[in-house]
Formats: C-alpha cells, sequence, structure tokens
C-alpha cells in the first residue's frame, strides 16, 4: 500500500513538472527566439552553410550558440519582412540576449537595421554596443536594449538583426537572443 | 442617499458598457461600401439627386437604393464633416476610426436609453429603475464576441450601422409619443410643431430603407388591427388613438408603401429566388441563427420564463396586464415580421435570409421584452423569489459581460492603419501595398482601378496629400 501510494505520489510530482520549465515566455508579440540548437548543422543551401558560425559546446543553454572571431565578422543574420513581422505598425523592439566576452580586449555589436524591400540599403536602425553594458568577462551576460523603429517604416521593408566583431578579433559568444514588439 | 449611490453605480456601469463599445469599434477595420456611398460613386449618385424616387413613378427608372435617400444623405453627410473635426484633436487616419466609433457607440447609446425609455413608460419606473434597465440592456448589445453573429446590434461595417441600427433608432423616437399616450390612456394631441418634427421624421425614416420600412410596417399593421378591434367593440377602443392619431399613421403608412414600392427598383435587388423559395429558406434561417450561438435560445428562454412568472408569481399587481400585453405583442410582431421577411428579397451574401442584421429588429423587440419583464419581475417578486431572480438576471448579465469583454480584437484594423500610413507617406501617385488585409474593401484590391474611389475620400480626409492611388500584392 505505502508502495502504491509512493507510486502514486511521484506520479503526481511527474505530471506538475514541465519539459520547459525554464524556457522563454512566447507570446504574440514575440518576434523570434532563437537558442541555436536547431540550427546546428541547418542551412537553406546544403553543402554552403559554414558550420563555424555557430559555436558548439560553450552556450549559455543547451550546446551551441552564435559566434563572431578573428575569423567570422559577422554572425548568422536574422531577416525577416516587417510586414511578416505583424501585420500592425510597431514603433519599439525589444531585445534581451545572453552574451559572452572572454576578456575586455573583445568588442562586439548587435546591430539592428531596417532595409529597403531588396535588401540593398538600410534606411534606419540602431545597435547595442557590447563594451557599454557588459563589464564582467568570461562569464554568460544579460543584455537588453530597447530600438525604436523609424516612423516611416513599411511591411515590405526588413528588420536584420546580427552580430558583429567591431574592430577587435576575441570570441563573442551570443545566445538565447528573444526579440519581441514592445509597442 | 443610498438610492442616489446605487443610481450612480449604474449610470457608471452603463457609460463604462459605452466607453468598452467605442474602444472596440475604434479598432474595427472601415467597410468596403463607405467611399462609394459617402463620395458618391456613379451609381449612388441618382438617389442623392432624386430623394424621394420620382424617377421611378415618371419613368419607371431603376437605379441603386431607391428608397435609401436619407440612409444616404445621413452617411455621406456625417462622414464629410466629421472625420474633418476630429483633426483637429486627432491624425487623419485616427479620424476616420474615431468617427466610426463614435457614431456606433452614440447609435448604441441611443437605443439602450431609448428601449429603457420605453421599458420605464411601460412600467413607471423611476430614475432609478430606468438606470436599471438601461444596465440590463447595455451588455446585451454584443460587439467583438462571437455572440455578434447573432445578436449584433451595432454592425462591424460602419455603413450598415447607418443603415440598420440607425434608423430603427429614428423609429424609436417616432412612435414615442404614440407610446406614450397608450401607455397614459390618453387621446394623442400634440401642439402643431411636434406634429411637424414628427411629420419630418416620418420621412426621413420612410426614405431609410427596407428594414425601417418593414418595422413600421409591422407596428401600423398591429396599430390597425388594434384599430379595427375597437370599432367592432367600442367599449375597447383604444382612447390614445385620436383623430391626430390616426391621421398621422395613416401618413406615415401612406409614406411606408410608397417607398416600398419604388424600393421595387432598387437594381440591387437580387430575383433570382421565387418567393416560394424564399419560403423555403426562411425555416432554415431561423434553426441556423437560433442554434448559432448560446445567446439568443438563452434569451428567448429567459423572456419566455419572465413571461411565465409575471402570469403566476405575482397576480394582481399594478401593471401586469400591461406587460403581459406588451409581451403578446412583440412576440406577434416578431412572429408576423419574420413571416413577412421573404418579401424582402434575396441577397447572395445572406443565403437563408435571416442574420443578425435582418433579425434586427427581433432583437431589439426582445431587448424591450427582457427589459420590461425582468425590471417587473424584480420590483414585484417579494421574498427569497426576489433574491432567486435577481441571481438568475445577475448571472445572465455577467454572462453577455465576460462575452464582449474583449479589448484587443483579433480582427483589429491595425493593419489597414499601417497600409493608410504607407499611402500617406508614399511619394507617388501609385502605390504598392505588400499588406495583404483589406483597405476600405470586402478583399484585396488588385489593381489601382479598384482603388479610385478609396483614393479619392483618403484625399478629401486629408488622408493622403493628394489622390494616391493603390493595389495590393
Amino acid at each position: 500500500m505505502k508502495k502504491i501510494a509512493a507510486l502514486l505520489g511521484l506520479s503526481l510530482l511527474g505530471a506538475c513538472s514541465s519539459d520547459n520549465a525554464t524556457g522563454p515566455t512566447i507570446d504574440a508579440n514575440t518576434i523570434t527566439f532563437n537558442n541555436f540548437e536547431a540550427g546546428g548543422g541547418w542551412s537553406n543551401e546544403p553543402n554552403r552553410n559554414n558550420p563555424s558560425l555557430v559555436a558548439k559546446g560553450k552556450a549559455h543553454s543547451g550546446q551551441y550558440a552564435l559566434r563572431v572571431d578573428k575569423d567570422h565578422e559577422f554572425s548568422l543574420t536574422f531577416d525577416m519582412p516587417l510586414g511578416q513581422i505583424s501585420n500592425s505598425k510597431f514603433k519599439t523592439v525589444h531585445l534581451e540576449a545572453w552574451v559572452y566576452m572572454a576578456s575586455d580586449k573583445a568588442t562586439g555589436t548587435i546591430g539592428l537595421q531596417i532595409m529597403k524591400p531588396d535588401g540593398s540599403e538600410a534606411v534606419g536602425g540602431d545597435d547595442l554596443k557590447f563594451r557599454d553594458v557588459v563589464k564582467d568577462y568570461g562569464k554568460w551576460v544579460m543584455v537588453t536594449k530597447d530600438f525604436t523603429l523609424p516612423e516611416n517604416i513599411t511591411a515590405a521593408q526588413h528588420m536584420r538583426v546580427f552580430m558583429w566583431r567591431a574592430d577587435a578579433s576575441e570570441e563573442v559568444l551570443l545566445d538565447d537572443v528573444k526579440l519581441s514588439i514592445k509597442d | 442617499m443610498k438610492k442616489r449611490y446605487f443610481t450612480s453605480l449604474l449610470v457608471v456601469f452603463v457609460v463604462l458598457d459605452w466607453a468598452l463599445t467605442f474602444w472596440q469599434h475604434y479598432h474595427l477595420p472601415l467597410d468596403g461600401d463607405l467611399a462609394a456611398i459617402v463620395l458618391p460613386a456613379p451609381w449612388y449618385a441618382p438617389v442623392l439627386h432624386d430623394p424621394f424616387g420620382w424617377a421611378v413613378l415618371t419613368k419607371n427608372a431603376v437605379y441603386s437604393a431607391t428608397n435609401r435617400f436619407f440612409a444616404h444623405a445621413t452617411m455621406s453627410l456625417y462622414w464629410k464633416t466629421v472625420p474633418r473635426l476630429l483633426q483637429h484633436f486627432m491624425s487623419p487616419i485616427s479620424s476616420l476610426y474615431a468617427a466610426a466609433a463614435l457614431f456606433a457607440t452614440a447609435t448604441q447609446a441611443g437605443l439602450t436609453l431609448g428601449l429603457a425609455a420605453y421599458v420605464r413608460r411601460a412600467s413607471g419606473a423611476g430614475r432609478p429603475g430606468y438606470w436599471l434597465v438601461a444596465a440590463l440592456l447595455g451588455p446585451l448589445f454584443q460587439t467583438a464576441s462571437r455572440l455578434y453573429e447573432q445578436l449584433g446590434v451595432t454592425d462591424h461595417a460602419i455603413t450598415y450601422t447607418f443603415f440598420y441600427a440607425w434608423p430603427l433608432l429614428l423609429v424609436l423616437g417616432l412612435f414615442w409619443p404614440f407610446f406614450a399616450a397608450a401607455c397614459g390612456g390618453q387621446p394623442l394631441r400634440l401642439p402643431w410643431w411636434r406634429v411637424l418634427l414628427l411629420l419630418a421624421l416620418m420621412v426621413v425614416i420612410a426614405f431609410n430603407g427596407p428594414l425601417a420600412g418593414a418595422t413600421v410596417a409591422i407596428v401600423l399593421l398591429g396599430v390597425g388591427l388594434r384599430w379595427l378591434w375597437g370599432l367592432r367593440h367600442p367599449s375597447q377602443r383604444a382612447a390614445w388613438l385620436s383623430n391626430q392619431a390616426l391621421g398621422l399613421l395613416f401618413g406615415l403608412g401612406l409614406l411606408t408603401l410608397y417607398s416600398l414600392y419604388i424600393g421595387r427598383n432598387n437594381n440591387e435587388n437580387d430575383y433570382s429566388h421565387t418567393l416560394g423559395e424564399l419560403y423555403q429558406l426562411l425555416p432554415l434561417g431561423i434553426a441556423r441563427l437560433v442554434a448559432m450561438q448560446v445567446g439568443l435560445p438563452v434569451l428567448l428562454a429567459l423572456v419566455l420564463a419572465n413571461s411565465l412568472l409575471v402570469r403566476r408569481l405575482v397576480p394582481g399587481t399594478p401593471g401586469r396586464e400591461r406587460v403581459r400585453r406588451l409581451l403578446g405583442w412583440v412576440a406577434a410582431a416578431a412572429a408576423a415580421y419574420l413571416l413577412l421577411l421573404p418579401l424582402g428579397g434575396y441577397r447572395a451574401y445572406r443565403p437563408y435570409l435571416l442574420r443578425y442584421d435582418t433579425f434586427l429588429p427581433v432583437t431589439l423587440g426582445l431587448l424591450f421584452a427582457y427589459g420590461l419583464s425582468a425590471y417587473y419581475l424584480l420590483v414585484h417578486l417579494r421574498g427569497r423569489g426576489r433574491g432567486t431572480y435577481a441571481l438568475v438576471v445577475g448571472l445572465f448579465t455577467g454572462y453577455f459581460i465576460v462575452s464582449d469583454l474583449v479589448f484587443r480584437l483579433p480582427f483589429d484594423n491595425g493593419c489597414e492603419r499601417w497600409a493608410l500610413d504607407e499611402l500617406a507617406r508614399a511619394p507617388g501617385p501609385e502605390v504598392q501595398l505588400t499588406l495583404d488585409c483589406t483597405v476600405m474593401a470586402w478583399g484585396p484590391i488588385t489593381t489601382t482601378e479598384q482603388s479610385e474611389r478609396n483614393a479619392a475620400m483618403l484625399e478629401y480626409w486629408g488622408v493622403t496629400p493628394g489622390r494616391k492611388l493603390y493595389f495590393q500584392r
């Protein structure tokens, strides 16, 4: 009887737990969340992707994180038409991400650009310089920023978000990037 | 003091209900008939030049909306002035949605207060009673919930609030002096200026489209039968039917008949179904509407239960017979309206004849019947019966409040607003929109020609600096 009670208790505890207890909140305002676990090795053009753009084994969560270093000036890029992100005009985008900088010699930037529909030219944008916000090195640090978009955005324009190594060559890692519409 | 506090609470509740309605309508997209009617488009111009349809009489002319002059004129006047006035306080784009929301909310407020006034007159309620009825009725006006498809009063397409709910508000105003005289048991005797106002209102209502005309016709049918009954049974003659009342109602009848006659030459009429086929569609239409959502069946059940309770539980109370008689008249008028509905013809977008919009006169009749009977029972039931009944009414009202308590509409106008914003900022005279929502249309606009009237309207409103044609791809 005691064993049955113990088993029942365990099964109830199991029912109360969640597979995604530490996951982010994804709601209607979330543009994207990426922990890059699904990105390792995947590409829309097989044999043409660059597996070294994701670093394995050094992530903030899971196994994979984005990387820039002396061989990689830009990271993988998020690119989506604004009208696909939302069918209502939005003014501000909120970014949350985890950054790893090995030392104070590292530099890095997250850039957010609004591109013309054909991608030929940026019509607006802003960036988040890691040097301004990351003061602890050799550990993962959470960074956040609100990006205000230009007044005249159109649905056909694209939003691009990417990491740039700036002028240093030390490795910088980026993980668990969440982008959401603030207003 | 306690009573005044209670009344204030009721007023606040009713006003909050309207505020929510305003908010919901402020976030609805504009419909595809707006510009064509307001400008007007060439096919709607004849009705504005010939308010009373003489061309139908003299030349057998056939054109759009032959008996709807005042619906078109009201809408045109409103949309050519109000958005521009509102632009003193807000952007041109916002002014369009605010204008739509203002009209829809004002219409709903008018109907709520109008129906409450009818209930007050019939039941002899005081000021707190009046606001209690308004508070009972307010939540039944559904905008954002699924019950809208069944019991909606102010249409999501603002054009059809002008064509359906608004004329019925005018009908409430038109019959008010007759109703008040009937409730008072006094012959109708109005001063000349009120007679003139009534005559003007009759003309406005007669040329406001078929829904108001049909509603007036049904009421006149009832009054006519009552009058004939009085002729046969002089001791039971309706005192309020004075010569003045009879003269006015006779005039109204003639105007309504004339309007329905010239309405036959509306080129939007669809004669694809015979009258027999339309009558075959009617039962299906009724069944579909009733079964669509739980709101209407529950409302019907409650009105029916109320009428039984009035008959059984409050014998001998003052006004009981009048309440019962009025409930009977509402039931008879609703049945007559539904039976005559197939005479109104067929529309492809309304394949079973009956939809929330053509059901609107019955909905308003039901709201009146519910308001009257519920108020009467709340006042006249005693002891535990009253408490139990108040709980039922509270649960019913709560259900409707919760159903429509939607602040973020799944079908809101955010996309259309963005499209208009793009249009306003675009440099050229032709603009491609990549957004796939409707932009002052019923569907996507795929050629610039399709956008001509909207472009002219947007230029008039000052949304675009010049005329900007657009298409979507």
